[in-house]
């Protein structure tokens, strides 16, 4: 009991990203916790792969979208921080707060960041026992690349 | 931003009638409580403005927010030729809560993704109205309303000249549109194609020989992804980007189902039966775990589901690299969508033969967003490169002020490219009631949103500011027609204000230094507009 307080209490405290080369793709959805799904999705979102075109394998693994977000452009970040910030049952708020630097594309235009930082909260459900990201929507939410993860364009 | 000119000239600006989106008038101190929303206050207010090259206020927006749910944004965008003259004038309203151009599917709202339910921008003209577009109005554009000829007629203006040069103007435009639905078609089919051409060397196969193909592609994969990576040109960073990721995913395929199936060999018999009832069209899905990783396979319900043009290109690249030298030779010379590309690198140039979706570097034809669908269409010059919506835009502010502003910074290389591709370009100012012509593009960009669409434009009523837009879905896989209002105020409401972020560029029928038409009038309207 007091171990699993525990380990609920360390799922709550915000946990730096640090930056990897990328987030390998994976297919079957078996994270116990709503925040490790959302860092499943940032960190490949953090790489492009978001931008690039969600596979539909992962998309259903991890999201309840019917369609994969398509955007030309995307927010550049330094880093993110992931945090819990409500787990129910089966449904949990994630939210994601990123130290933006930019708005651009991947040609390298660039925009200065119209805020900052800049935060998203991931709604999810639990179905069938596993943590899927419902909301934002697909057309609601912008790709976020990290600068140091995403070398083009740059 | 500017907050404080901004509120001189909210002052001074009693005489606009403004309007909610529900025909509501917006008084002026209204806007003033909107001005006075800081943009620290929860995102809920923003106030913008714009200053022409003079340093004089040309625009101004405010938002205001309630209850997480209601959206006002107005703009005033003309009669501020300096912050102490701000009466009269062009006001445009956003409402995000109405269908924008983002996803047929759920009309989208280019909200905030802080806030996914509070639209929080605001609007704002993309560009300085004041400034004259860069060709006359003369009236002879389709529709009501004052028209932009691609040039002007040189002999007298008669009705007969005037007609017969706009039906010129529509027949292209129209073939524009025409070869869209064709290319995509045709795109289609060649997909189909090759997916075929492919799968018959792996319809046959065992799991051993399917152990050995994967550890082939390993090696190809992992081979061309670091030529990708390598690659120096900065025009086409965002194209390598595109392709490098995409065999990046390649190559985690590979990892997965190659341990996969190691593992479920571990058992024969049991492989063997659950092998049996799959009826997956791909040919590397000859196990349940092959059949996820490549056939969207869902063991819960025993069905394959459907794939995006995405997963299929990946899976190509698996596949044809999984081949044997004398396979892939073979295939090569039947794939429709393969292109050997010339990659410089820092110690020279090195080959890879690509697979892909129609879209590939200078061939464009169709890609992962709706921009790059709209590439694919243009003409021979404009297929250079993939033109983001963040292009497009900066073409129209180029055209119809002479110069791309700052923000943004763009790469001086990128520069050029856009900068010579605005040439094959007509802008459509839509905040001057120019009205949309068949086979315009409409562009939708907001500066500080990363998130644009871009259309084609099918039809438009510039009575009801409704535009019949072509849109692309790489989702989807087709092509989806719709409907598109320019404006949200009600079709009763005394001015029907443009959205903001809309722009509009007509390419010019004619041939020009950028774009080149061939006739080809054998050969239909879908190889007119190829290279």
């Amino acid at each position: 009991m007091i171990l699993h307080l525990l380990m609920s209490f360390l799922a709550l405290l915000p946990q730096a990203h640090a930056a990897s080369p990328h987030e390998p793709l994976q297919m079957r959805n078996t994270f116990a916790h709503p925040e490790d799904v959302v860092r499943y999705y940032c960190g490949r979102d953090a790489s492009g792969f978001v931008w690039s075109g969600l596979l539909d394998i992962e998309r259903q693994a991890f999201t309840l979208w019917k369609q994969a977000p398509q955007k030309d452009s995307f927010y550049i970040a330094k880093t993110y921080e992931i945090k819990a910030k409500q787990v129910k049952s089966d449904s949990a708020e994630v939210e994601v707060t990123y130290d933006l630097i930019g708005i651009g594309d991947a040609f390298g235009t660039r925009y200065p960041p119209y805020r900052n930082p800049y935060q998203v909260v991931f709604q999810l459900k639990r179905v069938s026992g596993s943590w899927k990201i419902e909301k934002p929507e697909p057309s609601e939410i912008a790709p976020v690349v990290v600068e140091t993860q995403f070398p083009y364009g740059s | 931003m500017a907050s404080c000119v901004l509120l001189t000239c909210l002052y001074a600006s009693d005489a606009p009638q403004l309007y909610t989106a529900d025909g509501s008038n917006i008084t002026s101190s209204k806007v003033q409580q909107a001005a006075d929303l800081k943009p620290t206050d929860a995102g809920n207010a923003q106030i913008v403005a714009f200053k022409n090259a003079n340093g004089d206020l040309v625009s101004f927006s405010s938002v205001e927010a309630k209850d997480n749910k209601a959206l006002q944004s107005v703009s005033n965008t003309a009669g501020c030729s300096s912050s102490k003259n701000c009466s009269g004038g062009t006001l445009m309203q956003y409402c995000p809560a109405t269908p924008e151009p983002i996803q047929p599917s759920s009309p989208p709202a280019p909200t905030d993704p802080v806030k996914p339910d509070v639209p929080t921008k605001p609007d704002t003209p993309p560009t300085n109205p004041d400034t004259p577009p860069a060709k006359p109005d003369t009236g002879t554009g389709a529709g009501p309303g004052p028209a932009l000829p691609e040039h002007e007629p040189t002999t007298n203006d008669s009705t007969f000249i005037n007609n017969t040069y706009q039906t010129v103007q529509d027949t292209a435009r129209l073939e524009l549109v025409d070869a869209a639905l064709q290319r995509k078609e045709a795109i289609q089919q060649a997909i189909h194609s090759d997916d075929n051409t492919l799968n018959r060397y792996y319809d046959s196969m065992q799991p051993q020989q399917i152990q050995q193909a994967l550890a082939r592609a390993e090696k190809g994969v992992e081979h061309d992804l670091s030529a990708l990576s390598a690659a120096r040109d900065p025009a086409s960073s965002g194209d390598y980007g595109r392709f490098a990721l995409a065999y990046q995913n390649a190559l985690d395929k590979i990892k997965i189902s190659k341990q996969a199936l190691q593992d479920e060999m571990q058992n024969p018999a049991t492989l063997q039966a659950a092998s049996a009832g799959l009826t997956s069209k791909n040919g590397l899905a000859q196990t349940p775990s092959l059949a996820q990783v490549f056939s969207n396979y869902d063991p819960e319900t025993n069905q394959m589901r459907p794939i995006s043009p995405q997963d299929e290109m990946i899976n190509r690249i698996v596949m044809l690299n999984g081949l044997t030298p004398s396979q892939r030779r073979e295939a090569l010379s039947e794939l429709k969508l393969a292109e050997p590309l010339k990659l410089k690198e820092s110690d020279g140039t090195q080959t890879v033969i690509v697979p892909h979706n129609g879209y590939v570097f200078g061939a464009g034809k169709t890609g992962a967003d709706c921009s790059s669908f709209v590439n694919s269409l243009l003409p021979g010059g404009l297929q250079l490169t993939r033109f983001t919506t963040l292009d497009f835009a900066a073409m129209w502010y180029l055209l119809v002020d002479g110069k791309i502003p700052k923000p943004p910074t763009m790469k001086p290389g990128r520069q050029k490219i856009v900068s010579q591709a605005a040439k094959a370009f007509i802008p459509v100012n839509l905040y001057k009631d120019q009205p949309l012509a068949i086979g315009d593009l409409l562009i939708f960009r907001l500066p500080w949103l990363p998130i644009g669409h871009v259309f084609i434009v099918r039809d438009y009523n510039a009575k009801t500011k409704v535009a019949r837009v072509i849109d692309a879905s790489q989702t989807a896989g087709t092509i989806i027609e719709r409907d598109f209002a320019l404006s949200a105020y009600p079709l009763d409401a005394p001015k029907r204000y443009t959205k903001a972020g809309l722009m509009g560029l007509r390419l010019k029928s004619n041939s020009n230094e950028v774009c080149s038409y061939r006739d080809h009038s054998k050969s239909g309207a879908a190889k007119r507009y190829t290279r």
